[in-house]
């Protein structure tokens, strides 16, 4: 009765671990799926000259800690870019 | 926080936070900009320390920009003296930006140089024990000469104690001269005498176009002053290089931008007040002690400059009076980033933080 009793615990924690391992792989794989996905639409909208919309994607990329983004986000406040600045009068 | 419906506002700080995080990551282009806001201080207190660190690492991953910069930066001025390591900004690299007129005549060019170290040389000087004198004969004798890596001017027979010293010679219309020289144990004179620099050949004052035909404004002052005649054969050179260098296509849109180019040229010939916020980049001087509102009508000057029509009536109609104004087009953001040239968006945006 022990013996089953520390069977069944052994398989169940080695099955919690496995279950662990796999989900965050997984987790880990989305999160960069979805870094690489800001990122690209954000160069996308950089392509088009959209500023505006470049700056929102790169910025979701660059806080998930995308070095391009943040590389390319770091030059659109440089330049200016995206800004609404209040070209015209007064 | 800023708004982030909205887009980016321009904000030196910010970028400097991003590129730091991305220069930490390990992107080279981050760590060249970072490098770069270091030594300008943008953003970021000036710490040329830094700037150079940056600048190192991003050199070391392969970063092109960074590199040539490092190069330019001596060697041995960066090993032998840290107070005069200076980084040279980055903005030196950048095609279009205008040297400072005075250094025309002074190149720092080592070529066509006659100089002789005259090291032990036994001119009688009365200097302190430890300390020898360092006498630079140049010729012609009206030559300025400097020390660049002591506080103390320059003058004959000045008493130092030895060590290294960065010698920099020049004179208006000779090619400049500037080397180390070790003073030790003894006086030491140094013999330089300063090369003439050669006269372009081109300087038959004509333009690139036939003065006889001259029709616009323009075009005549052109004629009448040699030097604006040899800035124009040269651009003109330039222009038919980059021309044929480019392919069919882009020769093409080449060729547009150039004829918008003159028109803009023929406009600012006229009296618009401000022309110099189109032909060079703005210093706080030009600013300082201008009211609200004639820095108001600078900023829009280089709108209207560039065929904005306005939607304020009292600038519709003040530039509407002016004889080189033509509006034709109300779209603020479209002139500001087609037609404006990255001096002038500088310039625009110099004058709007400090209205």
């Amino acid at each position: 009765m022990q013996k089953s009793l520390r069977r069944f615990f052994l398989i169940r924690a080695i099955f919690l671990g496995l279950l662990t391992v796999v989900g965050s792989v997984f987790w880990y794989a989305k999160i960069a799926a979805e870094t690489e996905w800001n990122f690209s639409n954000g160069m996308n909208y950089y392509n088009k000259e959209e500023y505006v919309e470049t700056a929102q994607w790169f910025r979701k990329a660059a806080e998930q800690g995308h070095a391009q983004a943040q590389y390319h986000l770091g030059r659109l406040y440089d330049s200016g870019k995206g800004v609404i600045l209040k070209h015209n009068t007064t | 926080m800023y708004d982030s419906g909205k887009g980016v506002i321009e904000d030196n700080q910010q970028a400097v936070n991003w590129y730091r995080k991305a220069a930490e990551q390990g992107n080279a282009n981050a760590q060249y900009h970072l490098s770069r806001m270091y030594a300008t201080g943008e953003g970021v207190t000036k710490d040329n320390q830094e700037a150079s660190n940056w600048l190192s690492k991003a050199a070391e991953l392969g970063q092109t920009d960074a590199q040539s910069l490092l190069a330019h930066v001596k060697p041995s001025q960066v090993a032998a003296e840290p107070r005069t390591t200076r980084i040279v900004k980055p903005s030196r690299l950048d095609a279009e930006e205008a040297e400072p007129p005075q250094a025309e005549s002074e190149e720092s060019n080592d070529t066509g140089i006659v100089a002789e170290d005259d090291q032990g040389s036994n001119t009688p000087t009365s200097c302190p024990d430890n300390q020898y004198a360092l006498i630079v004969n140049a010729t012609p004798a009206t030559s300025r000469i400097r020390i660049m890596n002591i506080q103390p001017k320059y003058r004959p027979g000045l008493c130092l104690t030895p060590r290294r010293y960065d010698i920099y010679v020049t004179h208006r219309g000779y090619h400049s001269y500037r080397k180390w020289t070790t003073l030790k144990e003894a006086d030491v004179s140094v013999n330089v005498a300063l090369k003439q620099i050669a006269k372009p050949k081109t300087s038959s004052s004509r333009p690139s176009f036939n003065c006889a035909k001259a029709t616009t404004r323009t075009e005549r002052t052109i004629c009448r002053n040699s030097q604006l005649s040899n800035a124009d054969v040269r651009l003109a050179r330039i222009y038919s290089r980059l021309r044929s260098s480019l392919p069919k296509s882009e020769a093409k849109w080449l060729g547009r931008q150039q004829h918008a180019w003159l028109k803009m040229r023929d406009a600012c010939s006229d009296n618009s007040k401000y022309p110099q916020t189109s032909t060079r980049r703005l210093r706080r001087a030009d600013i300082r002690g201008k009211s609200k509102r004639a820095l108001r009508l600078m900023r829009n000057e280089i709108y209207a400059r560039h065929g904005y029509i306005f939607s304020d009536p009292n600038l519709k109609r003040y530039f509407g009076n002016q004889p080189w104004y033509s509006g034709n087009t109300t779209d603020a953001t479209k002139v500001y980033y087609r037609r404006l040239s990255q001096i002038e968006r500088d310039n625009v945006k110099l004058i709007r933080r400090n209205e």
